[in-house]
C-alpha cells in the first residue's frame, strides 16, 4: 500500500453573498495516493477549481482539514512556505497566467528568487535542466510569452511548477485552452514527469477522455459536492451514479457506429449552488429521482472497492 | 447534380497587413448538397472561420480579401452578387451561428425583439407569431422572450443565436464550434437538438470544429484542414474508417485524442506546431511535422488523389508521381 500524498478530511468553502451561502465546495473528502493522480471532473460551477486552489490555502477554506504528507496545512498559521514549495498549482490559461514582461528565463526563475533557493548559479543550472524536461529550447530563454504559442506557453506554466521540486501539483484544467495535437504533446510530457520523479498529481478537468487518460482514481462532482469516487477502470466500466452516467454517454465519441447507440440526455440545466436544498443535489434533473432522495442525511456509501457514491438509487 | 446547394471552387482567401500578407484559405474546392451536412475540422488558424465569413461575404473590407476562386450558391455566385442581393441572402438563406454566444446577442434588447429583427429585415412585418413559434422549436419557453440575454444561461443563450439563425428557415446553416462553449450535458441537448431541427426544415449545414467526437454525431460529410487546405475530404464513414488509407494529418489527429474506449497510455501526437500562414513552408504545408516526408514533399505541393467511392486525400503518399519516383 502506498503512502497517502494529500488527504482531505470534510473540506468546505462556502462563499457569501448577499443572495446567500455560495455552496462552493461541500464536506469533500478525498485522498490521493503518492505517485498518482486523481482526477477531478465536473461541469463549470461544480466546484472543482475551488477545491484545488483550497488545497493550496490559495482561498482559505471554511472548516476540514487538508492533510499534506500527514501534516494539517491549515494547522499552521501564516508560515506556510514549506508545504507551499512541495505543493504547486499549473493554472488554465496561458495566455494570462504568465507575466507578459517577464522574459522566460525570469517567469521559471522566479519560485526560485522568491524563495531564495540557491546562488544566481545554482538558480541558472536549475532553470536550464527544468527547460530541456519540458521541451523548451535554450534559445527561449530571453523570449517573451508573447512571442511564443499557447504550447509553448503552457510548457512555461509546467517548468514554474516543476522547477520547485515538488511532490504534489494540483493541474487546473492544463490543456483545456489548447488544440488537440499540442494538448497530447502536454499530457504526455505531464505523465512522463511524473513517472520520473514520482510526483502526485489532482488533475481537475472538465474532458473526460483527458480525465481517463492521465488518472488512477476519479472523483465526479456535483455541485460543491464528490457524487462518484472510484478507481479510472471501475468508474468507466460501471458508473453507479446516474449524473456520472449521463455524464458519459454525453461526451461525443469520434466512432460514427456508436453514432445509433441510445444515449441518455439529462434534461435542464445545473441548479445554484447558492443555499441548497437538503438531500440529493442533482435530484431535481435526475430521472431516477424519488421523495427519499431529499432526505438530509444523504452520504457516500461504498458501494465496491474504493468505490463510493452519494446515492440512494446506485444503478446496476 | 441539380440538388446541389453550394460549391466552392479553388478559394482562396488573404488578409492583408503593413509588413506582409497572411494567406488563410488556399484553394479550397468544396460541394454540398441540400439536407447535407459537412463537418470542417482543423485546429486553430488552420482558415475554417475564415472560410466560412468567405461564404456570407463577411470578411473585414480592405484587410480580408477572397482573391481567387468562385463561391457558388443555387447557380448564383456570391463574389460577383452586388451587397443589397447579398444582404438579402445574408440570414434569408444562409445563416450562421457563432462561436460565443455570450457576445453574439445584444445585451440591451429582449430576445424576442432580436429574433422578430431578423424576420423584419426579410419583410414579416407581423413577427410575433413566428418568434413564438421559432422559441418553442429551440426549447425555451415563448413566454420568456421579454427577457434579456443575461436572464439566460449558456446553453439557453445558444439556443436563442439558433433561433435567430433558423428565423427564417434558411438553405444553408454555418456553424461556427457551436457548442465549444457549453458544458457536455448542455452540449448533448444542443447538438440533438440542432439534428433535429436539421432533420425538420431540411436545412444543409457545414458544421466547424475541432472536436472529431462532435463530427462523428452530427455529420454527414467531413473535411480535415490544415494551413488553408482540405487535406482529406470523404464521407463519415470513410474518413473514420480506421482501416483505409489517410492523410498522416488526420492520422496525427486522431492519434491526438485520449479515447474514452481503448486503454492506450501514450498518445501518439503531431510534433511541432502549425505553420504561420504569413509565411508556409514550401511543398507540402504538413511536411515539416509530417512521419513519411520525402524530398518531393518538401519541393512541390500534393496534387488531389480521389479514389473511386469520392475519398480525397491531398498527400503524395498517394499520388501517381510520388510511386513514380520511389521507383
Amino acid at each position: 500500500m502506498k503512502k497517502t500524498m494529500l488527504e482531505t478530511v470534510d473540506l468546505v468553502k462556502y462563499f457569501d453573498t448577499k443572495n446567500g451561502i455560495v455552496h462552493a465546495v461541500d464536506h469533500v473528502n478525498l485522498s490521493i495516493p503518492e505517485g498518482e493522480t486523481l482526477g477531478v471532473v465536473g461541469e463549470s460551477g461544480c466546484g472543482k477549481s475551488t477545491l484545488g486552489r483550497c488545497i493550496l490555502n490559495l482561498i482559505p477554506a471554511t472548516s476540514g482539514q487538508i492533510l499534506f504528507d500527514g501534516k494539517n496545512i491549515l494547522e499552521r498559521g501564516g508560515k506556510s512556505k514549506d508545504f507551499r514549495q512541495k505543493m504547486q498549482i499549473i493554472f488554465q490559461d496561458p495566455y494570462s497566467s504568465l507575466d507578459p514582461r517577464q522574459t522566460v528565463f525570469n517567469l521559471i526563475a522566479e519560485p526560485l528568487k522568491t524563495n531564495r533557493m540557491g546562488t544566481k548559479a545554482e538558480m541558472r543550472e536549475k532553470v536550464e535542466a527544468i527547460m530541456d524536461t519540458v521541451g523548451l529550447a535554450p534559445r527561449l530563454a530571453t523570449a517573451y510569452p508573447h512571442e511564443l504559442d499557447g504550447g509553448r506557453r503552457q510548457r512555461i506554466g509546467v517548468a514554474r511548477a516543476l522547477v520547485m521540486d515538488p511532490k504534489f501539483v494540483v493541474c487546473d484544467e492544463p490543456v483545456s485552452a489548447l488544440d488537440v495535437s499540442i494538448q497530447a504533446q502536454i499530457l504526455n510530457l505531464m505523465m512522463d514527469v511524473q513517472e520520473e520523479r514520482g510526483i502526485t498529481y489532482m488533475f481537475i478537468t472538465h474532458d473526460l477522455s483527458v480525465v481517463k487518460h492521465i488518472s488512477h482514481a476519479i472523483a465526479v462532482m456535483y455541485l460543491g459536492e464528490v457524487v462518484e469516487l472510484a478507481p479510472k477502470e471501475e468508474l468507466f466500466a460501471h458508473p453507479r451514479h446516474p449524473y456520472t452516467k449521463a455524464l458519459l454517454s454525453a461526451v461525443p465519441i469520434p466512432d460514427p457506429a456508436r453514432r445509433t447507440m441510445e444515449r441518455q440526455l439529462i434534461k435542464g440545466e445545473v441548479t445554484s449552488p447558492v443555499d441548497p436544498a437538503p438531500g440529493c443535489r442533482f435530484a431535481p434533473r435526475c430521472p431516477y429521482a424519488t421523495p427519499e432522495c431529499l432526505s438530509p442525511s444523504l452520504g457516500m456509501t461504498e458501494v465496491g472497492p474504493n468505490h463510493q457514491i452519494r446515492c440512494c438509487h446506485p444503478l446496476d | 447534380m441539380e440538388n446541389k446547394l453550394l460549391e466552392l471552387k479553388d478559394v482562396r482567401v488573404k488578409y492583408h497587413t503593413l509588413d506582409y500578407d497572411v494567406m488563410a484559405v488556399n484553394g479550397v474546392s468544396l460541394e454540398l448538397n441540400k439536407g447535407e451536412s459537412l463537418g470542417l475540422v482543423g485546429e486553430t488558424g488552420a482558415g475554417k472561420t475564415t472560410l466560412a465569413l468567405s461564404i456570407l461575404g463577411l470578411l473585414p473590407k480592405g484587410v480580408g480579401e477572397v482573391y481567387e476562386g468562385e463561391i457558388i450558391f443555387k447557380g448564383e455566385d456570391l463574389l460577383q452578387v452586388p451587397e443589397k442581393r447579398m444582404r438579402d441572402i445574408r440570414g434569408m438563406h444562409i445563416s450562421m451561428i457563432f462561436q460565443d454566444p455570450m457576445t453574439s446577442l445584444n445585451p440591451v434588447y429582449t430576445v424576442g425583439d432580436q429574433i422578430a429583427e431578423v424576420l423584419q429585415l426579410h419583410g414579416n412585418k407581423h413577427p410575433d407569431e413566428r418568434v413564438d413559434e421559432i422559441l418553442g422549436l429551440v426549447g425555451i419557453d415563448p413566454s420568456r422572450k421579454v427577457c434579456y440575454p443575461h436572464q439566460f444561461s449558456g446553453g439557453m443563450k445558444q439556443r436563442i443565436v439558433i433561433a435567430m439563425a433558423l428565423a427564417c428557415e434558411p438553405d444553408l446553416l454555418l456553424a461556427d464550434e457551436p457548442t465549444t462553449a457549453l458544458d457536455v450535458t448542455i452540449q448533448a441537448q444542443v447538438l440533438a437538438m440542432i439534428d433535429d431541427i436539421q432533420k425538420k426544415l431540411g436545412t444543409s449545414m457545414i458544421l466547424i470544429t475541432h472536436d472529431l467526437g462532435v463530427v462523428a454525431e452530427t455529420c454527414d460529410k467531413v473535411a480535415i484542414m490544415y494551413a488553408g487546405e482540405i487535406v482529406e475530404y470523404g464521407t463519415l464513414h470513410q474518413v473514420f474508417d480506421k482501416t483505409r488509407p489517410h492523410h498522416p494529418y488526420t492520422v496525427g489527429l486522431f492519434g491526438s485524442i485520449p479515447d474514452l474506449s481503448s486503454d492506450k497510455r501514450r498518445l501518439e501526437p503531431i510534433y511541432g506546431m502549425t505553420p504561420d500562414p504569413s509565411d508556409l513552408p514550401e511543398g507540402c504545408y504538413f511536411s515539416p511535422r509530417c512521419n513519411h516526408c520525402t524530398e518531393l514533399c518538401k519541393q512541390k505541393g500534393a496534387a488531389i488523389h480521389v479514389s473511386e467511392d469520392g475519398h480525397m486525400l491531398k498527400c503524395h503518399l498517394f499520388t501517381q508521381e510520388n510511386k513514380e519516383a520511389a521507383e
